[in-house]
């Protein structure tokens, strides 16, 4: 991997605790995974994996009863979580720009949606109204929103849905930032808009090097749009891989199961494997291996110990200690 | 399955060869007002399926692949007797069931069973379980109350979940073992066709493979009919026999899984199945996608001729003039498109644009 | 426009809780607010009960000499302008402080709720009348319009109970009307529809029981109106009629003798705000335990 330089952004054993009755300590236990400038990475989990509170641990927008209970998140070599409130908002919106699943909820109603994107500059820039809302126009004609000038003035109902994640990127690259965080920004979107969401996305990284964190549990998105992958599972990262090895050799029994679970175009009419069980509820962590209740290959005495990542030699990361050691091979080739 | 109609907009046509243990849905229209004005008649509607052409034969399960819009959401309610089309039949067996109301309806209900799209909302929240899938017998008066706790472990279990969950509540659930019981509940009345609206998009996907494998089970096992609604090519190919692809109301190309998706004709089910990424990341990267211009049309104002005119890459003039027919090009294959057909209804010369 | 897949990335854990259901009254109970209120309320019914055995005296009897009687040993809260004991009079009138709000909450329950429901779910050409008729009924003066129908009946606690029901009754329908709209857009209706459920049905095993919480809290609410109500209209001398008392007439008594014992107010007058109080806290407590738990 291309390490040369210091990664933009260092996420190193994180822990969030849920507090309150009903919590769960370590709800996401030792996360650690970096993105490097200009490349996209992508959290992929599935819900309750704890890939959205990592993100929002990230953008300092943990919402209350989540508390960081250590590790650190160094942005371009800052530790964002000893930052102070003041110097985490220069941060977030500035230097990293944010896109949300829903753009109808993540815009004002009441407001422009020139005037929403002209806000960061504003208040990141220091810009005046006149110029950050030209700079507005110009990043709406660069998202692909036809007539630019007269959108400034339109509130976001009147767009459509795709239109709306199209002004989102544009409040999210606002201030040029270096790393773009999208949790599930096309989730909700047909498959043809999210085509072209994913374009720009891909445009905008190779014009101006901006690094993306994608949130999502698509696994089409990843493919298409991803450099590595970090999986996560119940609050634990379980594999961190490129993403032609995630697909093609996985180092984790999760990866290999959530691939073969995939309906394929090969065998239509047959049955899936599935994964039995489901995910442990927050407060009922299994003190080992979060995922062995499930696993195929579980049962062994070494995955009731506590699981620690462990770096194969060609780069892969992994968490099963038996796959790590040797012990357990998985099956490789996309989806069987 | 191979009936070609040539439909004048919305009169009832005479149904020939309806086979028994099959429904064949012709010309169906449904619209809804989008703006009243000061008396509250409707003064634009939104044409959200316009006159299309369905058939189901027994044992197969047909899949209805669309964007949203596309008015395939709607066609399920009107095929599953939840709404009542505007315009065209729906005959079920031979018998003509579109216009039934009161006792008859509620007679018809047992065949035709829908599983709606969100688990957490499908089930009432204040019934256990229990309740929820042995009310239907209880509505038809098949079972006595006496007997639902008995007839609900049963029907339970039929779905692969454990009976002692028939006495819990939705809320104790988790999103797949809902939607295992709403099967079960649209299958208490063994339906002649479930209708299954997304029945996998507000799962996990680890999830989903369950509720795929307990549909194809009920399709291999039990010769279930299925109409299975999805915005995702993948789930369809999965279980459907036969697919139909629909844009802004109507179905723009119809046929065998196989033959849809492996060798697409019309434009817009090659757009879409080129923009749908494929989980293999060294296959997606050799892949094209096929750019679609410009926005989705407004459903209340489609553009006359093809509808798709205004996006597709391959459209001529003479695709203003006309709007295309849905035209059997290859055996048990349709496509709505002039492309490949000269099928169509020329548009009046008045028309603008 | 788009309607497409639920965001299976952003839900919370959605494995569902396998652990025991925990009833509704339980959840209740173990707020201290619901606690205190629902005992409160529960003793005056006992104390409603008990009173012809613990009342220290007969509520009607006269003992002159103890007119305008200060709180003493004898008479605990005193006693009134006829020397009756003010205490028993208080403890006779808890009956009617929890029939008479029943009695109106009743007839706005008949009254409002069925129609409420219908309304709520078939909308349409009935929803248009009822709700033009709810909207006549809520435009007049409450109290005026009860006055009314008083003058037209006659006096006398249920005659006034019944016309207060009736002014009610047009809240209690717009509150279940739109809960019964917002349940209707739900799957669970559709998928009712779809098993052949009749509209009735619907209606009573489907709706109603998901229209309970608001339906509830503001029938508590009702309870501690109509109970101003009362005391209010038996201020005015349409209520109770002598020898009977409530709680509202001993306040008009002993507003009309207010330069002679100015305590006399307090014991009524508490009486009245305590129970009031205890309903509405109540009908909050019930608010917030059905909205946590229906929350999905």
């Amino acid at each position: 991997m291309n390490a040369t330089h210091e990664p933009l952004l260092a996420v190193d054993g994180l822990t969030i605790d849920l507090t309150g009755p009903g919590g769960q300590p370590g709800l996401v236990q030792d996360v650690s995974f970096e993105v490097h400038a200009g490349e996209s990475v992508a959290l992929i989990g599935e819900s309750g994996c704890g890939k959205t509170m990592t993100a929002m641990a990230v953008l300092g927008l943990l919402p209350a009863g989540f508390r960081v209970a250590g590790g650190s998140i160094r942005f371009q070599g800052r530790d964002l979580l000893a930052c102070p409130e003041r110097e985490l908002r220069s941060v977030r919106g500035a230097a990293i720009g944010a896109v949300f699943q829903e753009p109808m909820s993540s815009l004002d109603p009441t407001m422009r949606v020139g005037d929403q994107i002209a806000e960061a500059r504003r208040l990141h820039l220091g810009e005046a109204r006149k110029v950050a809302l030209r700079r507005a126009r110009e990043l709406l004609d660069r998202v692909g929103i036809p007539n630019a000038e007269k959108r400034l003035a339109a509130y976001p109902h009147e767009l459509s849905g795709g239109m709306q994640q199209r002004v989102m990127i544009a409040s999210a690259i606002a201030c040029d930032p270096q790393l773009v965080l999208a949790d599930e920004p096309t989730t909700a979107l047909d498959v043809t808009i999210q085509a072209e969401i994913l374009e720009l996305l891909r445009d905008l990284r190779r014009e101006q090097g901006i690094a993306v964190l994608l949130v999502t549990h698509d696994l089409g998105v990843v493919a298409d749009f991803c450099d590595r992958v970090v999986a996560m599972y119940a609050g634990a990262v379980v594999e961190r891989s490129d993403v032609d090895r995630l697909f093609g050799r996985p180092a984790h029994p999760y990866t290999r199961a959530l691939l073969d679970a995939i309906p394929q175009n090969g065998r239509p009419r047959t049955v899936l494997p599935v994964i039995r069980g489901r995910v442990p509820a927050a407060g009922q962590f299994p003190t080992g291996c979060r995922f062995e209740p499930r696993c195929a290959h579980g049962g062994h005495e070494r995955c009731l110990q506590p699981q620690h990542e462990a770096v194969l030699p060609d780069g892969r990361a992994t968490r099963c200690a038996r796959v790590a050691d040797g012990d357990l091979v998985l099956a490789e080739g996309g989806a069987r | 399955m191979t009936d070609t109609s040539a439909h004048a907009a919305g009169t009832a046509q005479q149904i020939t060869g309806a086979a028994a243990g099959s429904l064949v849905a012709r010309g169906l229209t449904k619209t809804f007002p989008l703006s009243r004005n000061a008396f509250g008649r409707p003064t634009s509607r939104l044409r959200a399926v316009d006159g299309v052409d369905l058939d189901v034969t027994a044992g197969t399960t047909v899949g209805v692949v669309g964007e949203s819009g596309s008015g395939k959401t709607t066609l399920g309610r009107l095929v599953s007797l939840l709404e009542r089309p505007d315009s065209g039949s729906i005959v079920l067996d031979g018998r003509d069931v579109t216009r039934l109301r009161g006792k008859g309806l509620t007679a018809l209900r047992p065949r035709l069973q829908v599983v709606f799209q969100d688990p957490f909302g499908s089930l009432d929240p204040t019934k256990s379980i229990a309740h929820a899938v042995a009310e239907p017998l209880l509505v038809h008066g098949r079972i006595r109350r006496s007997q639902m706790p008995a007839a609900a472990e049963e029907l339970v279990a039929r779905v692969g979940l454990d009976p002692a969950l028939a006495r819990r509540y939705p809320e104790q659930l988790s999103g797949g073992q809902r939607q295992r019981v709403c099967i079960a509940r649209a299958l208490a009345l063994e339906p002649w066709l479930l209708v299954a609206d997304e029945p996998t998009s507000a799962l996990d996907l680890s999830t989903r493979s369950e509720i795929l494998n307990l549909l194809l089970e009920l399709q291999q096992d039990t010769g279930q009919s299925i109409l299975l609604i999805s915005h995702d090519f993948a789930t369809v190919q999965h279980l459907a026999h036969r697919v139909a692809v629909m844009y802004l109301g109507r179905i723009v190309e119809e046929g065998p899984t196989e033959e849809v998706v492996g060798d697409p004709l019309h434009p817009y089910t090659r757009a879409l199945l080129s923009a749908v990424p494929v989980p293999d990341p060294v296959v997606q990267r050799t892949r094209r996608r096929i750019v679609l211009h410009g926005e989705t049309p407004n459903p209340a104002n489609p553009p006359t001729g093809c509808r798709f005119r205004t996006r597709c890459g391959a459209a001529t003039p003479s695709c203003a003039q006309i709007d295309p027919m849905p035209a059997e090009v290859r055996p048990g294959h349709r496509v709505a498109c002039l492309l490949h057909s000269d099928a169509g209804t020329p548009v009046s010369a008045a028309a603008p644009d | 426009m788009t309607t497409q897949t639920a965001p299976a990335g952003t839900r919370p854990v959605t494995a569902g809780d396998p652990g025991r259901r925990t009833s509704t009254i339980r959840l209740l109970l173990r707020r201290p607010s619901a606690a205190v209120a629902g005992g409160f309320l529960l003793l005056l019914v006992v104390l409603a009960v008990l009173a012809p055995w613990i009342s220290p005296y007969d509520p009607n009897e006269q003992d002159l000499s103890a007119a305008f009687a200060p709180y003493s040993a004898e008479h605990l809260l005193g006693g009134d302008e006829l020397g009756r004991d003010v205490a028993s009079r208080l403890l006779h009138a808890i009956r009617l402080a929890l029939l008479a709000p029943l009695i109106s909450v009743g007839v706005a329950i008949v009254l409002g709720v069925p129609s409420g429901l219908w309304a709520g779910l078939r909308r349409g050409l009935a929803d248009t009348v009822l709700s033009r008729i709810a909207d006549a009924l809520l435009s007049l003066p409450g109290l005026a319009f009860a006055l009314a129908i008083v003058a037209v009946v006659g006096p006398g606690l249920v005659n006034v109970m019944v016309a207060l029901g009736v002014v009610f009754s047009p809240t209690l329908f717009r509150v279940v009307r739109g809960a019964a709209m917002a349940v209707a857009e739900e799957p669970y209706i559709d998928s009712s529809r779809a098993i052949g459920c009749s509209t009735s049905r619907i209606l009573w095993v489907h709706v109603l029981p998901n229209v309970a919480a608001p339906l509830l809290v503001q029938a508590t609410i009702l309870m501690g109106l109509a109970l101003l109500s009362e005391a209010g209209l038996s201020f005015l001398g349409l209520g109770v009629q002598p020898p009977d008392s409530s709680w509202g007439s001993m306040l008009r008594t002993a507003y009309d003798y207010q330069f002679r014992a100015p305590f006399a107010v307090l014991p009524p007058g508490i009486a009245v705000v305590l129970t009031v109080l205890a309903f509405n806290t109540l009908g909050d407590a019930i608010r917030d335990v059905m909205s946590a738990r229906w929350r999905r």
